[in-house]
């Protein structure tokens, strides 16, 4: 997508969240447990949105430059292997808008018909879990690329090592939502246990292990490729991905087990939301500078 | 004039320890670009202009002068070894 077509499209998702936050009415759990007038509760609503629409500035940025660059090589391997990480990143940088969209429009529509909440839940919970298997399953599409065109293989024993950190992830995710779906009532997902382990919990565990895979493809890439220029400029664009992929682990994480739509809640959950924002906003701006930097070797 | 055909492969291998995979590409936009020649038909007598245009090229991608002056003399070692290699022609 062109750069213009890019933010004009980023502008709108922006101008359509902040309409619908002022338009839509209150949440009424904020409301009563802040002891919030309508005002004061879309003030407080603009004020936590307007850092977060930095954040998508940043990801837009990021997969924008990431796009260009991979256009001036489309006829190589790692052109190909490159445009496919954009279009993952794509995936990633649209997804923050678009579930906020989705989470002010349920939230909205529960307001008025409280019945539609479930529905609104299951929704946003599924459109999130989709938007992560496809995300990162095209960035590892395009890291494995990467890797091939080495002509090497990753180690063994870090392939192991990386299983069994996740293993350890994923037993302690499993455990983590299992204690809270056994203490909710309505629970988060407003499904039986049975559809969220295998529905939610085991397709969002396998995109995440995708995402770790592609973390880790893309710092082998990185060793083994050469060239003094190209990979000052590599292993910026390389941390920054590394950076997205694994803050947007923790964010969806969050998002996933979150049981209300539009509720805002200061406790350690939006701090530790906050912490990973900037995290993968920065993640995105290391993309971008590593990818202007690359880019600038191919027009030289 | 002293042709070589492996010249520019020689080029592009002393440049891939700086530019990596974009090296075959930077080499061939750079004769093309500035020498306005096919890359295949690059000739040693072409080689001190081309690293003019490489030296320019790089500088607006490093500030680091050392590395510059360094890929620089790489190729300029090229030049004074097909400088002092019998020409086949003249046997």
């Amino acid at each position: 997508m062109k750069p213009n077509r890019t933010f004009l499209s980023f502008s709108a998702l922006v101008v359509i969240d902040v309409l619908l936050t002022i338009l839509l009415p209150p949440n009424a759990a904020t409301v009563r447990t802040y002891h919030l007038s309508g005002l004061e509760y879309h003030i407080l609503a603009l004020l936590v949105l307007l850092p977060i629409i930095i954040v998508w500035f940043a990801a837009f940025y990021g997969y924008s430059s990431l796009d260009q660059y991979a256009n001036t090589i489309t006829r190589t391997a790692d052109g190909k292997a490159f445009l496919k990480i954009a279009a993952g990143l794509r995936w990633l940088a649209w997804s923050m808008p678009i579930t906020a969209i989705l989470n002010n429009v349920f939230g909205g529509i529960a307001h008025a018909h409280p019945a539609a909440l479930t529905g609104g839940l299951i929704v946003a919970h599924y459109v999130n879990l989709g938007i992560s298997l496809v995300a990162f399953t095209i960035i590892g599409n395009g890291t494995s690329g990467l890797v091939q065109a080495t002509n090497k293989h990753l180690s063994l024993r870090t392939i192991r090592l990386l299983l069994a950190g996740f293993i350890a992830l994923a037993v302690a995710y499993c455990y983590g939502t299992i204690a809270d779906l056994q203490h909710q009532h309505p629970n988060t997902y407003r499904l039986p246990m049975g559809l969220i382990m295998f529905t939610i919990v085991a397709p969002y565990l396998y995109a995440w292990l995708i995402g770790l895979l592609a973390s880790y493809q893309i710092a082998f890439y990185c060793r083994q490729v050469r060239g003094v220029f190209y990979n000052r400029a590599l292993t910026m664009f390389a941390s920054g991905l590394a950076m997205a992929i694994l803050s947007s682990v923790v964010l969806q994480y969050l998002v996933s087990s979150s049981g209300d739509l539009s509720q805002i809640n200061f406790d350690g959950r939006l701090l530790l939301a906050y912490v990973f924002l900037v995290v993968f906003a920065i993640g995105f701006i290391m993309v971008a500078l590593g990818s202007n930097k690359l880019k600038k070797i191919e027009e030289v | 004039m002293a042709t070589s055909p492996n010249l520019y492969q020689r080029v592009v291998r002393i440049t891939h320890i700086y530019l990596g995979p974009a090296a075959d590409r930077f080499i061939a936009r750079q004769v093309e670009n500035h020498l306005h020649k096919d890359p295949s038909r690059m000739t040693t007598d072409d080689l001190e202009h081309l690293i003019d245009w490489i030296r320019v090229a790089v500088s607006l991608l490093t500030d680091d002068a050392e590395i510059i002056e360094e890929y620089v003399q790489q190729l300029q070692r090229l030049t004074d070894h097909d400088k002092h290699k019998p020409n086949p022609k003249d046997r």
